[in-house]
């Protein structure tokens, strides 16, 4: 697994948004292709030195965003600030900016060289200064060897390190990212990801990572903007976007998550408790909740944030466990994953760490079990 | 295996069919005798009379010079057309003007030569130019033909082609002409190489058009091989199509090579 970037509280400046000056500011900035709206009135603020992930389905407007930093296509409306100055309407040739494409996009009549040379060679730089920057960037991804090649010589993975040396060949100040490890297997997509983690550490540049693999997205991010429908869902650290999601798109869209409706029946400062029809029982959160009593919300719950057990246990405030008949059980070796019919007919999934091995007296198929969970482990929704 | 001796048989008995005309052609442009049938041994006296009448010289210089012009007009129009076609996926007209870019690749030559040269007698008539009929018109009528193959050919090309290699270009700091010399052109180039190669050959080769738009002193080459034949087939006529057999067969060669060399190459290191 990647290695993110470590930094300390008080190096993270988007927590402190009073003192640190955005690096790229994206400012309710559209774009319609057409009668489509393909990105709607996002705003956003990235800082130095941050990797950013894109995160996002097909047609969420996440490449669009990119393409609209790279100066590809320009925004209908709104503006696009890179380092103080305002980049909107400048062409993407004049941009402090490099892209690393999803097809990599390395010219097939040029050797590696060449293909990483070529950005050098528009800015003019004397020979011997291209030939060891070259050299540099070819140590860099570790390709010393291939220089000579031509880009269908290559491997998948060498190929994408070609074009990452490529985009980072000029120095940019921000390097934007499409789905860069999209196109490589499994095991080869766990040891780039160290890799362009790696890089991006030493190097101190900003990237903008474009993906539609949550994984990757919170292994590498240091934040991630979630996209939905051309506009921004959330935008915070992995554990934020996990752990506390702000909307029922988010819990859906991260991971994995059970959500119920329920109905608010106390509303305290300290306290709120859901009647929920669905999930059979009370729900007690120890927290204050913005809502209203009686408004209808949701309530979403990771599966790992669930207890199975035989015996019923006990909760001070008699709420927050349900029971249900186990109905499936896929064991994944780590954790078992189970589905349980409630009475409702609301099937919840919760996941159990195999702690035992080979345990006999495991929970299995058609038993009645309790599920419980704690007073603030689930997230409350309101839209 | 039963069919062992089928596909051999079929695959000779079909090139004889293709092949054996020309072949026997060849053969009797090397005979002795001034009868075209009858073989009474080897010699290349026929190939020394082709090159001493200035007749049939000058008619194959002239069609040389058609063929390149054609042929070069009709790489800028087709790549036009193409690009057109390919990069502008939506404009008024578009199904009409790729139709209408192709239509020549189906138009009988007859047609095309007549209203052509309806053409050419009209705007005479009320610009004053072209002036009479002669090497220009058949250019003119040569290039119309020859985009039409170019088009097509520089279509396919430019269809394959990946946009994102022209961005990442830009991205880099190159301007969109810069773009186009370092990168769009040299990807597309085997297909422009062998477009024009295509047009040359079948500007080489028409008769029915140039017939058409021709004036007097401007025969193509195939125009006064076929008022010679008409006399009577003279062997030296054979020498001279084993000669145009020759460049034909070099171009058509070239084309074909560069068209697959500029095939993405299989990947895999």
């Amino acid at each position: 697994m990647a290695k993110k970037p470590q930094l300390a509280i008080d190096t993270r400046p988007w927590r402190d948004t009073a003192n640190n000056k955005p690096f790229v500011r994206i400012r309710n900035v559209s774009k319609k292709f057409g009668d489509v709206l393909a990105v709607h009135d996002v705003s956003l603020d990235i800082y130095k030195s941050e990797l950013f992930c894109l995160l996002g389905g097909s047609g969420s407007g996440k490449s669009t965003l990119l393409r609209m930093l790279a100066g590809f296509e320009t925004p209908t409306s709104g503006t696009i600030e890179i380092d103080g100055q305002d980049m909107t309407e400048v062409p993407p040739y004049a941009r402090p900016v490099n892209m690393m494409f999803q097809s990599y996009a390395l010219f097939p009549h040029m050797s590696v060289e060449q293909n990483i040379a070529y950005g050098l060679k528009r800015d003019g730089l004397p020979k011997a200064e291209i030939a060891a920057r070259v050299a540099e960037l070819l140590a860099l991804v570790k390709l010393q060897d291939y220089g000579k090649r031509k880009p269908h010589q290559l491997s998948g993975g060498q190929r994408q390190r070609v074009a990452l040396a490529r985009a980072l060949a000029k120095r940019p100040k921000l390097l934007l990212l499409d789905e860069p490890l999209g196109a490589l297997d499994k095991k080869l997509r766990e040891e780039t990801q160290f890799e362009l983690v790696k890089i991006q550490e030493s190097l101190g540049v900003t990237f903008i990572v474009v993906t539609h693999d949550q994984e990757e997205a919170m292994t590498l991010a240091t934040r991630i903007g979630v996209m939905n429908q051309g506009e921004i869902a959330m935008v915070g650290e992995p554990t934020d976007i996990y752990e506390f999601p702000n909307s029922r798109f988010v819990a859906s869209f991260i991971g994995s998550a059970n959500m119920v409706e329920g109905i608010v029946t106390e509303d305290e400062p300290g306290h709120v408790r859901i009647r929920s029809a669905e999930l059979g029982c009370d729900i007690y959160v120890a927290h204050g909740v913005d809502c209203a009593p009686d408004q209808l919300l949701w309530w979403a719950i990771r599966p790992e944030k669930m207890v199975l057990s035989r015996e019923k246990p006990t909760h001070p405030h008699g709420a927050n466990v349900t029971s249900g008949i186990v109905e499936e059980i896929a064991y994944l070796g780590d954790i078992s994953l189970y589905q349980v019919a409630l009475d409702s007919g609301k099937r919840i999934r919760v996941s159990q760490t195999n702690s035992v091995r080979g345990n006999p007296d495991a929970i299995t198929w058609e038993e009645r079990v309790y599920i419980s969970w704690g007073d603030s482990s689930g997230s409350v929704l309101t839209v | 295996m039963r069919r062992g001796w089928f596909l051999p048989i079929a695959a000779s008995l079909g090139f004889a069919f293709l092949y054996a005309p020309i072949v026997s052609l060849v053969i009797f442009s090397f005979n002795e005798s001034s009868l075209v049938t009858v073989w009474s041994g080897f010699s290349t006296k026929w190939y020394g009379a082709l090159f001493s009448d200035p007749q049939l010289l000058g008619a194959a210089w002239l069609s040389l010079q058609i063929a390149a012009l054609a042929a070069s007009i009709a790489l800028v129009l087709g790549t036009l057309a193409a690009v057109a076609l390919v990069r502008f996926r939506r404009f008024r007209g578009r199904t009409l003007f790729s139709g209408m870019v192709s239509a020549p690749l189906v138009m009988p030559d007859v047609i095309t030569g007549l209203s052509l040269l309806l053409l050419f007698v009209a705007m005479e008539g009320l610009l004053g130019w072209p002036q009479g009929r002669g090497m220009v018109t058949i250019v003119i009528a040569h290039a119309t033909f020859c985009t039409a193959y170019v088009c097509v050919v520089v279509q396919s090309r430019l269809s394959d082609f990946d946009r994102s290699l022209e961005e990442a270009a830009m991205d880099l700091g190159a301007s969109p002409v810069r773009t186009f010399f370092d990168i769009t052109l040299p990807i597309i180039a085997p297909a422009l190489v062998s477009g024009w190669l295509l047009g040359f050959t079948l500007s080489l080769d028409d008769l029915v058009i140039a017939s058409f738009v021709s004036g007097p002193g401007s025969s193509t080459l195939p125009m006064v091989i076929f008022s010679k034949v008409r006399l009577g087939v003279s062997p030296d006529v054979n020498a001279l199509a084993t000669i145009i057999i020759g460049i034909v067969a070099l171009g058509v060669l070239g084309a074909t090579i560069l068209q697959l060399r500029s095939k993405p190459k299989s990947s895999g290191a």
